[in-house]
């Protein structure tokens, strides 16, 4: 594997972080579900995977920058893996609505198992991390992708703060905080 | 709030490893990671209904 071909394999991981993390939010406004804490992590753990992943774009392919992804990815799993858990007993309804038969937090541990995956047999390939020291050429297609998830990282920002208004977020939200107006009457 | 600040703080690891040094992005990632864990521990409070 060439360090063009490792760039591209990370750039097109950028993309799928966007799309999953877009999804997220398409549903959440379409269904009008508000995540729940554990919910916010994953995401929040879907952000902390394109660290390493734009690492590699600004610095080449290196061991350390798939390692960051690795770690990230165990995070998440063991976030989405106690969601699971908590829902797993026959008969539990599960939190939020499910999709093509699993729930969010369900996919979301897939994917991220799906990434260590990915790293583990993307860091068989030595031939990447060989070479020049110098960063990589890079086109509109990864710049794009970079300043992509870096934009729906922000906007989940914003998203959680209107969720949760200024203090911690409650463990089951029904309201956005920051629109929800208390009766006074 | 504090999920905000997470993702803010996120997104300033994002910035860093794009525009900054690679020391500085790998700091910044170890203190996003011990933040998330510490407001995971926050709020993962409910008890698994598990039995090994």
């Amino acid at each position: 594997m060439t360090p063009r071909i490792a760039v591209l394999l990370n750039t097109l991981g950028l993309y799928a972080i966007s799309v999953v993390l877009l999804a997220a939010f398409v549903f959440q406004i379409t269904l009008q579900e508000l995540p729940c804490p554990l919910c916010l992590l994953q995401r929040v753990a879907f952000t902390a995977l394109a660290v390493g992943l734009i690492l590699t774009l600004r610095y080449g392919p290196k061991p350390s920058h798939y390692g960051l992804t690795i770690i990230a990815a165990l995070a998440g799993a063991g976030i989405a893996g106690r969601q699971v858990l908590l829902h797993i007993q026959p008969g539990d309804p599960g939190f939020g609505s499910s999709i093509l038969g699993f729930h969010f937090y369900t996919w979301a541990f897939i994917f991220f198992i799906g990434a260590i995956a990915a790293c583990a047999a993307v860091l068989l390939f030595n031939k990447q991390f060989a070479g020049r020291d110098q960063p990589p050429s890079l086109g509109l297609f990864d710049r794009v992708a970079v300043w992509l998830v870096i934009s729906i990282t922000f906007v989940n920002a914003a998203g959680a703060l209107i969720e949760c208004g200024v203090g911690f977020c409650p463990a089951n939200p029904v309201v956005y905080e920051l629109l929800h107006r208390p009766d006074t009457t | 709030m504090f999920f905000t600040g997470l993702f803010l703080l996120f997104v300033a690891t994002m910035l860093v490893a794009w525009f900054g040094t690679l020391r500085k992005a790998f700091m910044l990632f170890a203190l996003s990671m011990a933040l998330t864990g510490a407001l995971y521990l926050h709020h993962a409070t409910s008890t698994l209904p598990l039995s090994f």
